[in-house]
């Protein structure tokens, strides 16, 4: 029976972790192909969701200090209007689709969408950060909103 | 050393499945597709399961449920004489026949009480709400279930989280046929909220009857849908007003002049989770009914006593309560609970005869409670047994009736291999409406049905590309009520045997195909000696560039039409335009050769009634529509 509720544990957690484990890895992939050859990527991260799974990515080292940031991660508008007010003109990637028409400064989002997870990029946002992607990510680059 | 063994296996595997590298378009889709709603609400308790999930469902353009329905095995869509979702009716003069299939709208019942299922209105409902949808055949776990069924159809919601804003979408179509649907959701403060409004005017293919007056089966309908839900509580809130051509009314030789039947119902309900072992769900269904039926015959509704006209109106609510206790202890998982609904005529009127109907048996009151254990028999086997006691209480002298239903279920599954099988016996009275239309002076003393079946489920997963599935099923129905004479004092026994071999290839995340092919023999239904069925379909799913694009054939045949083969060639094609907007085409029954089935008529012109040719029609209109799409 203890057999029983160890695998039934393992699984459980296994289950929930490799969801987790599979947004961190999306997550670390567009950081490292957004910031190619910088081992860990300095992020700051607004919404506590977010900070709690990125904790402890071995590709994503999170910041407290807005100004250390290569780029910022935000859900909400007052998390978007904070960082632009500590630093102006700094790369931000949302987790929400509305905001996206409203700022330029933001150079994409991973969002959800008709109930699933999207990927979008803003071309000529990027291009203003000298911020480049592989090919492929040709289907979720547009050229501008 | 054993455990030791086991722990080092499980690492392994988790290690394995997340070592390999992907580019991260199918990372992304690997993590929708593990990350799918579908995946947090399949019970493998409830029965045998079809599962159409959000993607099958945008690929398949499917926006009305007869869109998936239509190539269900066995048990498929179909509408009778009064142009309602009804896929087991005769094609005879029945109000109701598929009170045996329940559907459920994010795991809550709908139910249309004095006239049956909620299929009624339901079987046909507007899916803009609906995130996936599970089939499942099979008597169902008893906490699912508050009348006997033994085919459940569960609808889930769009998530308001994952279906943030507002979203529109335009559908025109073939003879004018037109759609306008508007949904909103938000998640602010713990709570989730969408409101849905969806409009159809269903321009339908009209029936030739051999007149100048051909059938008409369009219809209109208005829906509003709505829900809040908390961690704890949950409610929500259906309107539907369809105004609907009746086919052919309560003509008995399929030539109304007036036939216009339009329904307005109202569901409520609220559920609520005390703790984790708690559960209540309280909900009130109310069906009003217009009729404005005219005939140059005498018409076949009850109480018409020689009338040619019908005008008037019925109203009736459905009341329904349960409690749920469900908890875990060591190796069981103990399920109990207490359910009641009340079934209540408030009103039938005639405005012709400017009065109102009385009924003296115009109540039902079904009552029962039930308990259920599953036991882990090993790391591998799951056991279940339950059963369930159901009295029915009606008034007006109309017999009362004592149920004992019952199920013992087995899951087996190891490595890619799974095994299933539930053993039951279940009880099913007539519907109420069926019962005093149908059999009008005998309605008081219809002995129930009690069906006993047998099914069994073989799957195989080989790797991540094959599924392959076979399905068995055998029910037997003692006293059937799907006999055409209900009121006889010994119906005929009907026997069902069905076979279901499905198949899936992935291919890889863009492209799959399903396959299914089946065959199904019945004794003595509708008092035919043996009915025959073969049938199945392929469903590809394609992903090309932008462009989404699928394809389903269904096949039909059986040996009532002399193993005549209908196909049903539906095809899709959408595009993302760019991330808001959408667009697609789809044709349906694109070769006008789907599933006909015959509606009896009589010609009563002379007296005495004379069995005419039967009408074949199809559910399934040939119909062309373009869908716009814009997310915001």
């Amino acid at each position: 029976m203890k057999k029983v509720i160890v695998i039934f544990f393992i699984s459980i957690i296994h289950l929930f972790a490799s969801v987790n484990e599979e947004l961190v890895n999306i997550y670390e992939n567009i950081f490292s192909d957004l910031f190619v050859g910088q081992s860990k990527i300095n992020v700051y991260v607004g919404d506590k969701h977010y900070q709690d799974i990125l904790y402890g990515s071995e590709k994503i080292n999170i910041v407290s200090d807005i100004n250390k940031a290569s780029i910022c991660i935000a859900s909400t508008k007052q998390e978007i209007e904070f960082i632009l007010k500590k630093k102006k003109d700094i790369a931000i990637f949302c987790t929400t689709q509305k905001f996206i028409y409203d700022y330029d400064e933001i150079i994409g989002a991973f969002y959800w969408t008709k109930g699933r997870q999207q990927l979008l990029f803003i071309r000529s946002r990027m291009d203003k950060y000298y911020m480049h992607l592989p090919k492929d990510y040709d289907n979720f680059i547009i050229d501008e909103l | 050393m054993k455990t030791r063994l086991i722990y080092i296996i499980l690492m392994f595997v988790c290690l394995l499945s997340e070592g390999f590298s992907e580019n991260i378009e199918q990372l992304v889709n690997q993590y929708n597709q593990n990350n799918a709603l579908s995946n947090k609400t399949i019970d493998a308790n409830r029965g045998h399961l079809v599962l159409f999930t959000r993607d099958d469902l945008e690929s398949m353009q499917a926006k009305r449920l007869r869109d998936v329905f239509k190539s269900m095995p066995f048990m498929y869509y179909h509408e009778n004489r009064y142009n309602l979702p009804d896929p087991f009716t005769s094609g005879g003069y029945e109000p109701y026949r598929s009170s045996f299939i329940r559907i459920y709208i994010d795991g809550v019942e709908i139910t249309q009480g004095w006239a049956g299922s909620g299929l009624v209105i339901y079987g046909d409902i507007n899916l803009d709400f609906i995130d996936h949808i599970e089939f499942y055949y099979s008597l169902p776990s008893f906490e699912n279930s508050s009348e006997s069924s033994y085919m459940n159809i569960f609808l889930y919601t769009k998530n308001s989280c994952r279906d943030n804003g507002s979203n529109i979408n335009l559908t025109y179509g073939s003879r004018g046929y037109n759609s306008q649907t508007f949904s909103y959701a938000d998640t602010k403060d713990g709570v989730s909220y969408m409101f849905n409004f969806a409009h159809t005017d269903a321009k339908r293919a009209k029936i030739d009857n051999g007149t100048d007056t051909p059938l008409n089966r369009n219809f209109d309908e208005t829906l509003l849908f709505g829900y809040i839900k908390t961690d704890k509580h949950t409610f929500h809130i259906q309107y539907i007003n369809k105004d609907t051509h009746s086919l052919t009314g309560g003509s008995l030789d399929a030539t109304p002049i007036k036939d216009e039947i339009d329904y307005e119902t109202i569901h409520l309900d609220y559920s609520f989770k005390f703790n984790n072992y708690w559960k209540m769900i309280a909900s009130y269904d109310r069906m009003r009914v217009d009729f404005d039926l005219l005939d140059d015959n005498i018409l076949m509704i009850s109480n018409q006593k020689n009338k040619t006209s019908f005008d008037g109106y019925s109203i009736h609510n459905t009341y329904s309560a349960e409690l749920i206790y469900k908890r875990n202890f060591d190796k069981y998982l103990f399920t109990a609970g207490l359910k009641g609904r009340i079934k209540k005529v408030v009103k039938l009127s005639r405005y012709d005869m400017d009065q109102k109907v009385e009924m003296p048996f115009d109540q039902e009151t079904l009552s029962s409670a039930f308990m259920q254990d599953q036991y882990i028999l090993s790391d591998d086997s799951l056991l279940s047994a339950g059963i369930e006691f159901v009295h029915i209480d009606r008034n007006g002298g109309v017999d009362d009736d004592d149920f004992i239903i019952s199920r013992l279920g087995y899951i087996y599954t190891k490595n890619l291999f799974e095994y299933k099988a539930y053993l039951f016996k279940t009880q099913f009275a007539l519907e109420p409406s069926t019962r005093v239309v149908l059999c009008k002076g005998d309605y008081k003393t219809i002995k129930p049905q009690s069906t006993y079946g047998f099914t069994q489920e073989f799957a195989y997963h080989m790797s991540k590309k094959h599924d392959l599935r076979l399905l068995l099923l055998y029910f037997t129905d003692k006293d059937s009520l799907m006999n055409i004479n209900v009121n006889r004092e010994n119906r005929e026994k009907v026997n069902y045997y069905m076979a279901s071999f499905d198949y899936k290839y992935n291919i890889n995340l863009y492209n799959k195909i399903y396959f299914n092919m089946y065959y199904a023999k019945y004794t003595n239904i509708y008092g035919i000696d043996e009915l025959k069925d073969h049938s199945g379909y392929i469903k590809i799913f394609n992903k090309i560039g932008r462009f989404n694009v699928y394809n389903e054939f269904t096949y039909r045949s059986n040996n009532l039409d002399d193993w005549k083969s209908y196909i049903d060639w539906t095809s899709a094609v959408s595009i993302d335009i760019n991330p808001r907007m959408s667009l697609s085409f789809k044709g349906v029954n694109i070769l006008d050769k789907a599933k006909a089935s015959p509606i009896l008529r009589y010609d009563v012109s002379g007296g005495v009634p004379k069995m005419m040719s039967p009408l074949m029609i199809s559910p399934i209109d040939r119909q062309f529509l373009i869908s716009l799409e814009y997310s915001f």
